[in-house]
């Protein structure tokens, strides 16, 4: 299929477009076809490459479909409790403020279980990361309803779809941390394409830099799909999360720094 | 070196030694009787001497998984609560205890169960001893009887959670707590600036990454695990074991009591004497590890033992096991809060084995 | 594949080792190396050259 000619005059490190990251283990992901996780892994493997951070950084997994993102990401990782993370967080940053640390969370682990460590972290205004994976649903526990659950949305305890006046509204928890006085960066993106992709790496990158400045926390919300929870095929999950998700949850800055 | 002496309540002797005993970090939460430890490390506010940081938490069980952030970095850190609070920490303690990390948590016993009272109890030692949070896992139980122990038991709990990368519990109660007393204080230690290899503390190019967790989903490798943490609780029984005997020497009943039970058993001991009965106190210094083995040896040389506590009866459970039937066992106590006086034990034992 | 603009990449009818349809360059010679593909690829199992003329 592809010619033997002219292949090794293009495989050259001056040619070099696109190689994954070293900071990425050679273990096989887990997660399931289509998922943003694994994007949203590669991505931060890329940022703490470029920047210069693997000796610098540790980061917090959670308990959620995420739970070995230490086998992913070559650096030092602590497991944290169900939603404890931030509390991780903080103590981490204080004993070590030179170091870069990061939690990444699912939306149960940050907004049911875990809301007071979350707000109370960012009240404080902890100088770490945290990245948020919001894809409305429990998925690793097998598709149960999470905080951020869509009304209407239908889950495994939510069979006929989520009814907000027995379960309750979708929580908005990324706008109460942004009107906190102890959030600096607060921003939501997604990484379903290419330019979104760019966009979220950017937000990061943003991110790493802000820490250094030690003016507090920074969150960075990635709405993301979950082709098995929903039960759609990856490229209708996108399609499905474009039409229903960013509507109620819009991607951009809610608070950034010049405000 | 030349200890400073003061005067002061056990709440305050544990902060300042936690200071002195070069501790990186204190994250608490208030709750009666404790709230002193929280209070004066903030007054003291270490942060600008040696650099210790202290944080009011949100809760207990955020200061519980600060605990573990930190002492996953291999630093000296330290929680206290009351119980209530140490039920919310069991997750926590489990977490850390699984993932070995080396840690202190205070727990200012208050009668039980729910919210209780405020007045002191020894209602938490199944908590401490036996369990407390979910699975196969042991702490090391220290229980001071004065001001001076729970100054002192600080820096031990540290070096035995070091040595041991296990979590150490300080089992105090609201008396001890509250009470001034005359103690010694340790000098200065420096904090310590070389870290277990274990610890996150940045990947290196020298080593590999380092990942602290609990949680591993292969059967066989988490029974190695749990067969590790057995092996190690095993080596702590044989090489940590601590107590005190008071007159057991040719004692013909035995006193077991710790804490506060103990201080009103010295004195129910002197004033059994006095009538000429020959009592001894044995009182349990570690918790656990269980001082089994010399329980048993005084079994075999006293007629009657009596487990005095202030609880419904907890420790007399460990003790049975270590008298292993050879004397009779009995328990006395009082709860809600209530301390026994030395008369009532005395008349305890004696109902208990002498004449009526 | 919804990423490439080209139509270089499609998914495979085969399936790996664990169940999946893959994605693999059918069409190589579209290929204009814009590197859309690797950016979205969640396993980072791409990469890309581009000589310049």
């Amino acid at each position: 299929m592809i010619e033997a000619t002219g292949i090794k005059e293009i495989i050259k490190p001056e040619n070099l477009v696109y190689k994954k990251s070293k900071i990425m283990t050679d273990n096989v992901l887990h997660y399931c076809p289509g998922c943003g996780h694994s994007t949203a892994h590669r991505i931060l493997a890329e940022i703490i490459e470029e920047e210069g951070l693997q000796s610098q950084a540790i980061g917090v997994s959670p308990v959620g479909c995420s739970v070995f993102l230490y086998n992913y990401l070559d650096i030092d990782w602590q497991e944290a409790a169900h939603g404890r993370a931030p509390a991780l967080a903080t103590a981490i940053k204080r004993l070590l403020p030179d170091k870069f640390v990061f939690t990444y969370q699912g939306d149960g682990d940050l907004a049911a279980i875990g809301t007071a460590e979350t707000i109370h972290a960012c009240n404080r205004g902890e100088n770490f990361l945290i990245i948020f994976i919001n894809n409305g649903i429990y998925g690793m526990t097998g598709g149960q309803m999470a905080p951020t659950t869509l009304p209407g949305m239908k889950s495994s305890t939510s069979p006929l779809g989520r009814d907000v006046k027995t379960m309750g509204n979708p929580l908005k928890i990324t706008e109460i941390v942004a009107s906190l006085a102890g959030s600096y960066y607060v921003t939501r993106q997604s990484v379903h394409t290419p330019a979104n992709v760019k966009k979220t790496k950017k937000a990061i990158r943003k991110a790493v830099q802000y820490q250094k400045l030690n003016k507090g926390t920074c969150l960075i919300e990635i709405v993301s799909n979950c082709p098995s929870g929903w039960k759609m095929t990856p490229v209708q999950s996108n399609k499905w999360m474009e039409e229903n998700m960013f509507p109620f949850y819009p991607l951009g800055d809610l608070k950034t720094p010049e405000e | 070196m030349e200890r400073e002496l003061r005067l002061m309540k056990g709440n305050e002797a544990v902060a300042e030694a936690a200071i002195r005993a070069g501790a990186d970090g204190y994250f608490g939460y208030p709750i009666t009787p404790q709230s002193e430890i929280l209070e004066y490390l903030m007054e003291a506010n270490p942060v600008e001497t040696t650099g210790m940081v202290v944080l009011q938490a949100e809760s207990e069980v955020a200061a519980i998984n600060m605990v573990y952030g930190g002492a996953a970095c291999g630093k000296k850190v330290l929680t206290s609560s009351s119980s209530p609070g140490i039920s919310l920490k069991q997750e926590g303690i489990s977490y850390i205890a699984g993932a070995e990390l080396p840690c202190l948590i205070v727990n200012v016993v208050r009668g039980g169960p729910g919210l209780g009272t405020i007045q002191p109890a020894q209602s938490d030692y199944f908590q401490s001893v036996k369990g407390g949070g979910h699975g196969d896992y042991h702490l090391i139980v220290l229980a001071p009887a004065s001001v001076q122990e729970m100054a002192d038991f600080v820096d031990l709990a540290f070096e035995l959670a070091f040595k041991y990368r296990n979590p150490v519990l300080m089992l105090s109660d609201g008396a001890i707590g509250q009470m001034m007393e005359k103690v010694y204080l340790a000098p200065q230690k420096e904090r310590l600036k070389v870290f277990p290899e274990w610890a996150t503390t940045g990947k290196p190019a020298s080593r590999e990454r380092n990942i602290i967790t609990s949680l591993d989903l292969d059967p066989g490798r988490m029974e190695i695990h749990n067969l590790k943490l057995q092996a190690k609780y095993n080596e702590i029984r044989e090489k940590e074991v601590r107590y005190e005997e008071f007159r057991c020497e040719d004692a013909e009943y035995l006193l077991v009591a710790y804490g506060t039970s103990a201080r009103v058993c010295q004195k129910s001991v002197q004033l059994l004497r006095k009538e000429g009965i020959k009592v001894g106190l044995l009182r349990p210094i570690t918790l656990f590890p269980f001082p089994t083995k010399r329980i048993n040896a005084l079994a075999r040389q006293v007629k009657g033992i009596i487990s005095v506590e202030m609880s419904a009866g907890q420790m007399v459970e460990d003790v049975l096991l270590a008298v292993n039937g050879i004397v009779p066992v009995k328990y006395f106590g009082r709860m809600g809060g209530i301390v026994p006086t030395p008369e009532e034990v005395v008349e305890n034992l004696k109902s208990s084995f002498i004449g009526d | 594949m919804v990423s490439c603009p080209t139509g270089t990449i499609v998914m495979a009818k085969e399936v790996n080792g664990k169940g999946y349809n893959y994605a693999y360059p059918a069409n190589p010679e579209l290929c204009i190396g814009c590197a859309n593909c690797a950016m979205v690829c969640p396993d980072g199992v791409i990469t890309v050259y581009k000589t310049k003329i």
